[in-house]
C-alpha cells in the first residue's frame, strides 16, 4: 500500500496536450476518483500512473519511489480496464494466476490467493470457465479479481462499470465500496459518471481541459464549487446559471438585475460581491434548491411558466421559463401537481446561492476554508 | 422433447420437410438451396474423381471409348511405376522441403512484422506497409527474368561464387518473396482485431512487451497464423512457372514440374500423369485440413466488452 503523488505532470501527444501540468496528492488507502467529461485527460492521467504512457514532464511518485522511468510491470500496480481485457484463451483461474506467475510467486501462495480472492468476489464456481462463457457482470468480477489477487500497492480503474447495465452498475458500485472498506488499497478510479464519483470517492478530482479544476471531499466540492465548470458538472440535473447586472438598491442592498426581474442578494455575500458592483455576475442555483411557491412570499420570488414536466419517481424535474425569458430547471417533490403551461412562483433557497464571475467562470463566493478542512 | 434432436428430425428440418414447424415457403427455399449446393459439390468433385479413376486405369483403358466412369480393371501399377521409373520420391521430398520452409519463414517473419505494423506507430509505417504489399501487386510472371538472373548469379557476400540455379533454396527464396507481403498484411489485420488493452494488461501483469506478445497475443493469433500458413503452403506447393524456370533436375524440381514431365512432344502419358497428380494433390489437401481446424472464429470472444 502506498500513497501516490503527481507533481506538475504533463503529457503531450503530437500536437495535443492531454494532461496540462496537474498536481495531485492521493493519500494512502484513499479512494480517489478522477472525474470529468470525455477528453478531459483523466484516462491519460491514469495511464501515466500505470506506466502505459510516458510523462512528457513532471513527476510521478508511488510510495517513496519516483516511477517516471519505471515500466508498468515494475510499478506494483494493478489495473482494471473499461473493456476488462481478460485473456480469452485462458480460464478464469489462469487469468488470475498469470500476474502472480509472472512475478515468480510460489505455487502454494498463488493457489491460496486465487482461492481467497475468488471467495471474496463469489466467483469460485467460475474458475474453470473461459471469459466467453461469462456474463458481463461476471467478467467484471473476474477483471476485479485479477487485480485484487495481485495485492498491489495501487489499484487503477478506468471506467470499470461503464459497460454494465444500469442495475448491475449500481450493485457493483456498492460492492466496490465494500471491497475498498475491506482491502483499503489505495485506489485511483476514473469515470465520467458524476454519481459514481460522488458515491465512491473519499477524494474527488474534477478535471477539464487537462487540468484539475478542484480537489476535495465529494460533498464539499458539490456544495462549494470553485468555478462554474465544477458547479455545472456535478449534479443532475445540473446547476442553473442566471446572468445579470449587480446593482445597489436605494436601501443599500445588493440586487441582481436579471433583465427585468430583480434577485435580492443576501447580505452575507455583500463583501464578496462588492468589487463587482455595476458588472455582470452569474447566479448559480441547483434545481433541488428551488421550491415552488404558489402563495407568493414577496422577497426573491421569480414568476415562471412550466414548460416540461418530467416525473422521475423520487423527484419531478420541471423545465420552466422565467418571465425574463431565461430557462431554468427545478427538481421538486413528486407529489407536486403542476401541468404544462401553469404559472408558478419560484423561490430560491437563500443558503444555497452561488455567485460567479461570468467572464472567468470563477466562483465569487467560494470558501477556501471549507476545502482546507476537507482535505486535512 | 428429445426426439426433436434425432438425426432424422434434423434432416427433415434441414430439408424443410418439417411441415409442422416451418412455413411452406421456407421448405421450398431450403430444397432449392440444397439442390444448388448439391450441383456445385458435384461440379467441384468431378475432376478430382476423374483424375482418381484415370490414375487406377491401365493405360489401354484411359483413352478407350466409351469413357468408363467406373474402371473395369483397377490397378495400382501407375503408382508403382512413377516411384520406380521416375524419382517421385525426390520430387515429393523437394516439394515438402520447399513448401514447409517457405511457410515457416513466412509465418515467423509475417507474425512479428505484422505485430509491429499493428502496434507501433513509427515514422513511415503506413508507406512502408503499402510498399511491402504494393511490391506483391506486380504480376509474378513479369519478374521471371530478374529472378532467373539473380538466382543464376547471386550477389554473394565475401567474394564467394556459386549459383542458386536448380536448388531448393532458390525456390524457397522466391516463394518467400511472393508470400511474405501477404503474410505481413494478413497478420497485421489480425492483430488489429486484438484489443491493445490485452497487451497492456499483460504488461501490468508483469510482462515485457516481448513476453506480452509471446505469452498472450500470439496464442490468440492462431487462426490468423493458420490462414497465413495455408495460403503460403498451397502457393508454394502448387507453384509451377518459377519452378520450371529456376530448376532443371530432380535435385530441386517439385511435384508440379514432375507431373508436367509426362507430357511429351507427341504423347501424353495420361495414366501416370493422373497418378502423379494424385500424389501431388494429397499432401496439400492434408495440410489444408490440418490447419483448417485452427481457423475458428471467436477465439478472441470474451476478451473485452465493447
Amino acid at each position: 500500500m502506498a500513497h501516490v503523488e503527481l507533481t506538475d505532470l504533463v503529457k503531450e501527444f503530437d500536437d495535443v496536450t492531454a494532461v496540462d501540468g496537474i498536481s495531485l496528492d492521493i493519500p494512502d488507502e484513499s479512494f480517489t476518483v478522477l472525474v470529468g467529461p470525455s477528453g478531459c485527460g483523466k484516462t491519460t492521467t491514469l495511464r501515466l500512473i500505470a506506466g502505459l504512457e510516458r510523462a512528457t514532464d513532471g513527476e510521478i511518485r508511488i510510495g517513496e519511489n519516483i516511477v517516471n522511468d519505471a515500466r508498468a510491470y515494475e510499478r506494483d500496480i494493478a489495473m482494471v480496464f473499461q473493456n476488462y481485457a481478460l485473456y480469452p484463451h485462458k480460464t478464469v483461474r489462469d487469468n488470475m494466476r498469470f500476474g502472480l506467475e509472472q512475478h515468480d510467486t510460489a505455487e502454494e501462495i498463488i493457489t491460496e490467493r486465487v482461492n481467497e480472492t475468488a471467495e471474496l468476489l463469489q466467483i469460485e464456481e467460475l474458475l474453470d470457465r473461459r471469459p466467453s462463457e461469462l456474463s458481463g457482470g461476471q467478467q467484471q468480477r473476474v477483471a476485479l479479481g485479477r487485480a485484487i489477487v495481485r495485492d498491489p500497492a495501487v489499484f487503477l480503474m478506468d471506467e470499470p462499470l461503464s459497460n454494465l447495465d444500469a442495475k448491475l452498475r449500481v450493485q457493483m458500485r456498492a460492492e466496490l465500496n465494500k471491497l475498498h472498506e475491506e482491502l483499503s488499497t489505495t485506489t485511483v478510479y476514473v469515470t465520467h459518471d458524476q454519481v459514481e464519483a460522488m458515491t465512491l470517492a473519499d477524494q474527488i478530482a474534477v478535471m477539464d481541459n487537462g487540468q484539475i479544476q478542484q480537489v476535495g471531499e465529494p460533498t464539499h466540492v458539490y456544495s462549494n464549487p470553485r468555478n462554474m465548470f465544477v458547479a455545472g458538472f456535478l449534479g443532475s440535473p445540473s446547476m442553473n446559471f442566471l446572468e445579470g447586472t449587480l446593482e445597489e438598491s436605494s436601501a443599500g442592498k445588493f440586487e441582481l438585475d436579471l433583465g427585468g426581474a430583480i434577485h435580492n442578494v443576501p447580505d452575507e455575500f455583500t463583501d464578496a460581491l462588492e468589487p463587482y458592483l455595476g458588472d455582470r455576475v452569474t447566479l448559480g442555483i441547483r434545481p433541488e434548491n428551488i421550491a415552488l411557491n404558489q402563495d407568493g412570499v414577496p422577497a426573491n420570488v421569480h414568476p415562471a411558466t412550466v414548460e416540461v414536466v418530467e416525473p422521475q419517481g423520487e423527484k419531478t424535474v420541471l423545465e420552466l421559463e422565467l418571465d425574463t425569458g431565461q430557462s431554468i430547471k427545478a427538481a421538486v417533490d413528486p407529489d407536486t401537481t403542476v401541468e404544462m403551461g401553469d404559472a408558478v412562483n419560484l423561490r430560491f433557497d437563500r443558503d444555497s446561492l452561488q455567485y460567479f464571475d461570468p467572464a472567468t467562470g470563477e466562483s465569487l463566493t467560494y470558501d477556501s476554508k471549507i476545502e482546507q478542512q476537507a482535505t486535512i | 422433447m428429445s426426439t426433436k434432436k434425432s438425426p432424422l428430425n434434423r434432416l427433415r428440418r434441414s430439408l424443410g420437410l418439417d411441415t409442422q414447424n416451418e412455413w411452406p415457403s421456407v421448405a421450398r427455399e431450403r430444397l432449392l438451396a440444397y439442390g444448388l449446393l448439391a450441383v456445385y459439390v458435384l461440379i467441384i468433385w468431378f475432376p478430382i474423381y476423374y483424375i482418381f479413376i484415370t490414375s487406377i486405369k491401365p493405360s489401354s483403358e484411359v483413352l478407350s471409348l466409351p469413357i468408363t466412369f467406373l474402371p473395369q480393371n483397377p490397378t495400382a501399377q501407375n503408382y508403382v511405376d512413377i516411384f520406380t521409373n521416375r524419382p517421385f520420391d525426390n520430387y515429393t521430398f523437394n516439394s515438402m522441403i520447399v513448401a514447409t520452409t517457405t511457410t515457416l519463414i513466412c509465418i515467423t517473419l509475417g507474425t512479428v512484422t505484422g505485430y509491429s505494423f499493428s502496434r507501433y506507430d513509427f515514422l513511415g509505417n503506413k508507406s512502408l506497409l503499402l510498399s511491402i504489399v504494393g511490391a506483391r501487386m506486380i504480376p509474378p510472371i513479369a519478374l521471371i527474368v530478374p529472378f532467373f538472373q539473380i538466382m543464376s548469379n547471386p550477389p554473394l557476400i565475401g567474394g564467394l561464387t556459386g549459383s542458386l540455379y536448380d536448388t531448393r533454396l532458390a525456390l524457397i527464396l522466391t516463394y518467400t518473396f511472393f508470400n511474405l507481403p501477404f503474410a505481413v498484411w494478413i497478420m497485421k489485420n489480425y492483430f488489429d482485431g486484438i484489443p491493445e488493452s490485452l497487451d497492456e494488461q499483460a504488461q501490468i501483469d508483469g510482462c515485457s512487451r516481448w513476453e506480452a506478445f509471446v505469452k498472450i497475443i500470439l496464442p490468440m493469433a492462431k487462426p490468423g497464423i493458420a490462414a497465413t500458413a495455408i495460403l503460403a503452403f498451397i502457393f508454394s506447393w502448387n507453384e509451377f512457372v518459377f519452378a520450371l524456370v529456376l530448376t532443371s533436375s530432380e535435385q530441386a524440381q517439385t511435384l508440379p514440374i514432375a507431373v508436367s514431365l509426362f507430357v511429351a512432344d507427341d504423347f501424353v502419358d495420361w495414366a501416370h500423369l493422373a497418378a502423379g497428380g494424385m500424389i501431388a494433390a494429397l499432401p496439400g489437401i492434408l495440410f489444408g485440413l490440418f490447419f483448417q481446424q485452427y481457423i475458428v472464429s471467436g477465439l478472441t470472444q470474451g476478451a473485452v466488452k465493447e
